[in-house]
């Protein structure tokens, strides 16, 4: 079981890098051709009998890691993943072609670390950071480099050089916590918690009864105003789905060996197996769930994952609906943000009108009381509100299908009216998570290497991402 | 005067290095920048004093690498820098060597020399480098150098030099295949290395090396259980692996047996309701320990980690409540969308053979627009898996908002979907054909399609409950628009002619008037049906069989029959014989001729009412199960999986095969024997040892005579480590005894550990195997030797015959001294690191 090369593409399929493993590995156009005559979702591609194909999009890059077959699955999916955290450590996101162009030397000795015998080896960014330093020549980089980057960097500069210096270089020192690089050295101290979580909501249809309640209300309200129906109680539909997906991060940038607690709390909420990274003491956990005891590796890391289901629906909410107007052929889309609690706006707030683009030709006379509603492409519209939108606040569209003309007609002769499948809504929104979780208590326990009279700034910051909050028509 | 001079002359000197630096770096500043390399210029920087340069030149080399282009041309300038200062440089050239030594063989071996003196470096990481270039050069004629580099790595100081000298051992076997034992030996000794830095690639090796030896497993086993959260997540998988494979082998397998147990999964507070729940179900401790071991890792980020376990568990113990492996894998849906698409098609294989263990996850599988459509169709398919009773409403109706959405993808799925809740109770398949009668008006062809094809499905199932639906079926035939809903329709009239005799005729009749209106499909299917009536009306006719035989022999199409059955099958037949299809004219001309004759009318039962097979409606994932979990050939099947788990065996050895600590005993206990005694054979293996070191090193002629001495000195130290060690190991001792027959105890340590083994002979029946391959490896041992050492070979093999009945203790002895050695050396290495860990 073994990977057999490692290729990085544009998305044209490109070649921009290779690193072959095995003697002979499938060429990056064996790969092409396998990757064109498949269909476009497939995730594991057959080369050969024995040989496979998996392969990843990232920015404007494509991954390619043709391995033998009987490696398990997820072994070069987890790589690959492995492989973008390095290249994003250290060339920052997002990844592109110049990028690599211009770092082949690094990557090629990035790879030669973290791949040994076609098995993954070396894998963590710290640990990397001290075997592969990154030699950019950016000078002001320098004082927050490894001490093994900067010393390779004098030793450049230094034509004389005994062989003793070289041996003595900083990496056989190597640390003794695998995850983090040896000797740490930073001017400002400083440690961030970063708690984001992913929310997808899927909001039934209304039952008939509540759609008959809407279009009573609807066919009312026409008089009152065309544009929306502020009289109309906001209730949103309980969720049949309501999953937020978390991930605790720590961007630590400490000197020394530093021994941090994170005290975190879920309300009563039941975290659905969470993940850990290494550094993470599971022993602490188990005795007090909640509680994070860890030397952090230096940098950016994700301590925890974990998946929660049934939470709030979040601070938006909306709803559709059907069959209003005069000829009971408009739709109305409503989306609102609720009384504020604790948080002032929520930001890149979109919502997609998904109607079927078949039958569909165009939509007629929308009316959108805010932001800007456009057809971007078949069978969707996405209404967008640039900027920060306020808490306590709501806006409407209206408008009416347009259906293709040459569609043949259903049993009772006419052409039935469409209406909008379902609206996706997204949003950011900074300052609260939707399962209520919260950092109890962050305190740096010990540290051996920092100064004491250093006080480190500690920062926390919570941020939701309401990713799929689909409300079914 | 002269001190200030000297500053000046000082001062002179840095800046003109400056200078030179500066001169170097404009004129390097122009190397590749136009993204072309020329050949002149690359060798010129290659071949440059100054280190800077040199790393410019290797950085274009690298460049050019990268791109793919060949660089074969470079080689003499390249290899120069094997020895250069930069570690930087000095990386680049190995790199290069590992990818192209293979092709100047010749010149490759110009860099081994420099490599070799690597090995010797003061800094493990440059020791590790070297170990692992020169095993992965591929030049054949340095395999006993490599060899000798890897016996020497393999019981270096550092961690580091040995994990390198595990993946160096693979990759030795690869070059030469013939030193299969040696290496074997070698990673046996890093197999039962004390660092878990070592072992997760010595297992690794293993795995690709010699991966039916698991013999060589029995006395690590329990310690890999105990350090399997501290060993890298990649080593994880391959021991999760291993392990998995050696108690199919070697552990008995769980049992149901009428009695508690209290300790199952005993290291989770959380599962009392487990305990309870599994008070019948007894496992072997050693494979409690493993489970009790492998569960945290659960909750490892690495997913090829998680489903590595759910293996694990899935493959040694199905018969347990595997509850706690549903959060898990769930969990795992967060992640990209290629890693989703795995974890979802490993679900699936584990929903369809464990019932219910995703029950309580159902809402986990709602399709979400942003879902790709492989993950939409495993997730249906997991969610249809998972269904029970209680909550197929509520799955039944999340598949019919599916089958009526946009995405095209998602209908036929979802009602096939439907289809297979079906087959949960009759209720909930009128339930489901109720809704699918619905859809033939749809206008989605798929839908209508699909939802047909279900329904002749379901009805196949049970004909005789499902008249009404061929009736109403039949009523939907007068509004269905779609062709394809036609012909189905036709098609299950007619087939269900014989139960549903009132219903197929009149059907025929109507669609008789239509015939020409019809798509091509509808008259095929029109023309069968008329073709099937018949063959219910003949058989069952009761005319004189001659005068019917004579009258559609002559003029069928002039005499009208009187009977109404007769009319309308040759109206449809003369339709089709003037039709312009070609299919459709030869079908009426057969069936025709089948029908029209009495004597084959036994032919045209076989042929028109054969009963069809019911239609095999699989849940797509069905016949994967013998794939593992987890395996690639799981999610892409259409390759060779060539690593099935092993079959459990029926008869195990002794569960003392994986007494660690035994064995580290014995190993000290006939030291300490031979010391008091006068101990032959003891100090000739030192001396051998010794001895051998010096030849080998004679016949390379690489190494210093201090090196040896210093080799010579180690092995004295840690002999006298050995040595020392009997006082502290004391009390362990008592618990051989413990072990041992109560009458034995007055006789002497050294004979309790042999009895112990006697008695594993006794049992030879179920011994048999674990013993013959403990012979085997000694063996193998011992053909090492000889290998490696020429000279001695007939001494030893005489000395052997005599030592026979105390090899046993000897092998074992020397795996513990080298053992012991490993431990003194990583104390220090590993303590701090260790420390943090077991915190967890």
């Amino acid at each position: 079981m073994s990977i057999l090369a490692v290729y990085i593409t544009d998305t044209n399929g490109q070649q921009l890098f290779e690193y072959p493993l095995s003697d002979s590995p499938p060429t990056n156009k064996m790969l092409q051709v396998a990757l064109h005559d498949a269909s476009a979702d497939d995730v594991v591609l057959r080369v050969s009998s024995d040989e496979l194909l998996f392969h990843r999009r990232e920015d404007t890059l494509d991954f390619l890691v043709p391995c033998s077959s009987s490696i398990p699955a997820l072994i070069p999916l987890e790589f690959i993943s492995h492989l973008i955290k390095v290249l994003h450590d250290y060339f920052q996101p997002p990844l592109s072609r110049p990028k690599i162009e211009k770092n082949y030397s690094t990557i090629m000795m990035l790879l030669n670390e973290m791949i040994e015998d076609g098995y993954p080896f070396v894998t963590e960014e710290n640990a990397l950071r001290d075997l592969v330093p990154f030699t950019d020549g950016l000078s002001k980089y320098l004082p927050t480099l490894p001490k093994g980057a900067a010393s390779s960097l004098k030793s450049l500069t230094s034509s004389r050089l005994s062989s003793k210096s070289f041996s003595s270089d900083s990496s056989h020192m190597r640390s003794n916590v695998p995850w983090r690089r040896s000797n740490v050295k930073h001017n400002n101290n400083e440690l961030y918690v970063d708690i984001q979580e992913t929310l997808s909501v899927i909001i039934p249809a209304a039952s008939p009864m509540r759609q008959l309640l809407n279009s009573v209300n609807g066919g009312s309200n026409l008089t009152a105003s065309a544009f929306y129906t502020p009289a109309v109680p906001q209730i949103l539909a309980e969720p049949i789905v309501a999953i937020a997906h978390g991930s605790v991060f720590t961007t630590t940038k400490l000197s020394g060996v530093p021994d941090i607690q994170l005290i975190l709390s879920f309300g009563n909420r039941v975290l659905e197996g969470p993940a850990f990274h290494p550094c993470v003491r599971l022993a602490r956990w188990r005795e007090r769930p909640g509680t994070l005891s860890f030397v952090p590796p230096d940098g950016k890391c994700c301590l925890l994952q974990y998946t929660i289901s049934g939470v709030e629906s979040g601070p938006i909410g909306g709803d559709l609906k059907t069959g209003l107007g005069p000829m009971k052929d408009e739709f109305e889309v409503r989306v609102w943000s609720r009384v504020p609690r604790n948080v002032k706006f929520v930001e890149n707030l979109r919502a997609e009108v998904v109607f079927d683009g078949e039958r569909v030709q165009n939509v007629k006379g929308t009316r959108a009381s805010s932001g800007e509603f456009n057809i971007e492409k078949k069978g969707v519209g996405v209404w967008r509100f640039p900027g920060k939108t306020p808490m306590g606040w709501n806006a409407s569209l209206r408008g009416t299908m347009v259906v293709n003309e040459e569609l043949e007609a259903g049993p009772d002769g006419t052409v039935p009216q469409e209406f909008p499948k379902y609206i996706k809504i997204s949003y950011d929104c900074q300052g609260m998570l939707v399962s209520g979780t919260k950092v109890e208590s962050l305190r740096i326990v010990s540290g051996k290497g920092l100064d004491d009279r250093a006080k480190p700034y500690k920062g926390v910051k919570y941020l939701t991402h309401g990713k799929d909050i689909i409300i079914r028509g | 005067m002269v001190e200030s001079l000297s500053k000046i002359t000082a001062i002179f000197e840095t800046v003109k290095e400056l200078t030179m630096e500066a001169a170097a770096s404009a004129r390097t500043a122009t190397l590749g920048e136009d993204g072309v390399f020329r050949q002149r210029d690359v060798q010129r920087y290659l071949n440059s004093r100054h280190e800077k340069e040199k790393l410019l030149g290797m950085k274009a080399i690298a460049t050019l690498m990268s791109r793919g282009q060949d660089v074969t041309e470079y080689f003499p300038d390249v290899v120069k820098n094997s020895a250069a200062q930069t570690l930087e440089v000095r990386k680049l050239v190995y790199i290069y060597l590992l990818r192209y030594a293979q092709q100047e063989s010749d010149l490759a071996l110009l860099s081994i020399n420099a490599i070799q003196k690597s090995l010797s470096d003061q800094n493990p990481q440059i020791r590790a480098m070297a170990i692992k270039v020169l095993s992965g050069i591929k030049v054949p004629s340095i395999v006993p150098i490599v060899l000798l580099s890897i016996r020497k790595s393999i019981v270096d100081m550092s961690s580091i030099v040995r994990r390198a000298a595990a993946v160096a051992i693979g990759k030795a076997y690869e070059l030469d295949k013939s030193n299969l034992e040696t290496l074997v030996g070698y990673l046996a000794t890093l197999l039962a290395d004390k660092s878990f830095y070592v072992v997760g690639s010595a297992v690794q090796t293993f795995v690709n090396m010699c991966p039916d030896r698991l013999d060589m497993l029995h006395t690590n086993y329990r310690r890999y259980c105990g350090m399997l959260a501290d060993i890298d997540e990649w080593g994880q998988v391959c021991v999760l692996d291993m392990l998995t494979r050696y108690v199919r082998v070697y552990v008995p397998k769980g049992s149901m047996v009428k009695r508690p147990t209290d300790t199952f999964y005993s290291d989770d507070e959380n599962d009392k309701e487990v305990e309870e729940q599994q008070e019948d179900f007894v496992i072997d401790p050693d494979l409690e320990l493993l489970l009790a071991a492998a569960k945290p890792l659960l909750q490892s980020r690495n997913s090829a980690v998680v489903l590595a376990v759910v293996n694990l568990f899935d493959a040694l113990v199905p018969e347990a409540d595997l509850s706690f492996l549903g959060p898990p894998l769930v969990r795992l849906l967060s992640g990209p969308s290629e890693i989703q698409y795995v974890v979802l098609a490993n679900i699936a294989v584990l929903a369809s053979h464990h019932n219910g263990l995703f029950a309580p996850y159902l809402k986990y599988f709602y399709v979400l627009p942003s879902d790709t459509p492989e993950i939409a169709k495993l997730k249906i398919e997991a969610m249809t898996l998972s269904c029970s009773e209680s909550t197929v409403s509520e799955v039944l109706s999340e598949l019919q908002y599916y089958a009526t959405s946009v995405d095209k993808f998602l209908v036929a799925e979802a009602v096939r979907a439907i289809g297979r809740c079906a087959q949960i109770s009759n209720d909930i398949a009128r339930r489901c054909l109720r809704w699918l009668l619905k859809q033939i008006h749809s206008s989605d062809h798929i839908l209508v399609g699909e939802s047909l094809t279900v329904i002749r499905y379901i009805i196949q199932l049970s004909p005789k409950d499902h008249i009404k639906t061929v009736a109403k079926l039949a009523v939907a035939l007068d509004s269905a628009t779609v062709p394809l809903a036609r012909a189905s329709i036709i098609w299950l009239v007619g087939e269900f002619a014989g139960i549903a005799r009132y219903i197929a005729p009149d059907v025929l009749r109507k669609c008789a008037k239509g015939f020409a209106d019809e798509d091509e499909s509808a008259k095929m299917q029109i023309v069968l049906l008329a073709a099937k009536l018949y063959s219910y009306y003949v058989e069952e006719k009761p005319m004189p069989e001659e005068e019917q035989e004579r009258d559609e022999q002559l003029e069928p199409t002039v005499k009208p029959p009187a009977d109404p059955m007769d009319l309308l099958f040759e109206y449809v037949m003369l339709l089709a014989r003037y039709d312009t299809s070609y299919d459709l004219r030869d079908r009426a001309r057969l069936y025709k001729s089948v029908l029209s004759n009495q004597s084959s009318a036994p032919i045209a039962k076989l042929l028109l009412q054969a009963p069809k097979p019911s239609p095999h409606a699989p849940s797509p994932s069905q016949g994967k199960e013998n794939f593992l979990i987890g395996s690639s050939g799981l999610v892409c099947t259409s390759i060779n999986d060539t690593r099935p788990l092993p079959p459990w065996s029926s008869e195990t050895p002794d569960a003392s095969i994986r007494d660690e600590v035994k064995v580290e005993e014995a190993s000290v206990l006939p030291s300490l024997r031979k010391k008091v005694k006068p101990a032959k054979p003891k100090t000739k293996k030192a001396t051998k040892e010794v001895k051998k070191k010096k030849v080998v090193v004679d016949k390379v002629k690489q190494e210093k005579p201090k090196r040896v001495k210093k080799a010579e000195q180690d092995y004295h130290t840690t002999l006298d480590e050995f040595f020392g060690e009997p006082a502290t190991t004391s009390a362990p001792v008592d618990e051989v005894v413990q072990y041992s027959e109560p009458e034995e105890e007055s006789e002497s340590e050294v004979e309790i550990v042999v009895e112990i083994s006697d008695d594993s002979d006794e049992e030879e029946g179920k011994v048999d195997s674990s013993v013959d391959e403990n012979d085997d490896e000694e063996e193998d041992e011992d053909e090492d030797e000889g290998e490696d050492d020429d000279e001695e070979e007939e001494e030893e093999e005489e000395e052997e015959e005599d030592d026979d009945d105390e090899e046993e203790e000897i092998d074992s002895q020397e795996e513990s001294g080298q053992s012991v050695s490993d431990e003194t050396e990583d104390e220090v290495d590993d303590a701090a690191g260790r420390g943090l860990l077991s915190g967890q």
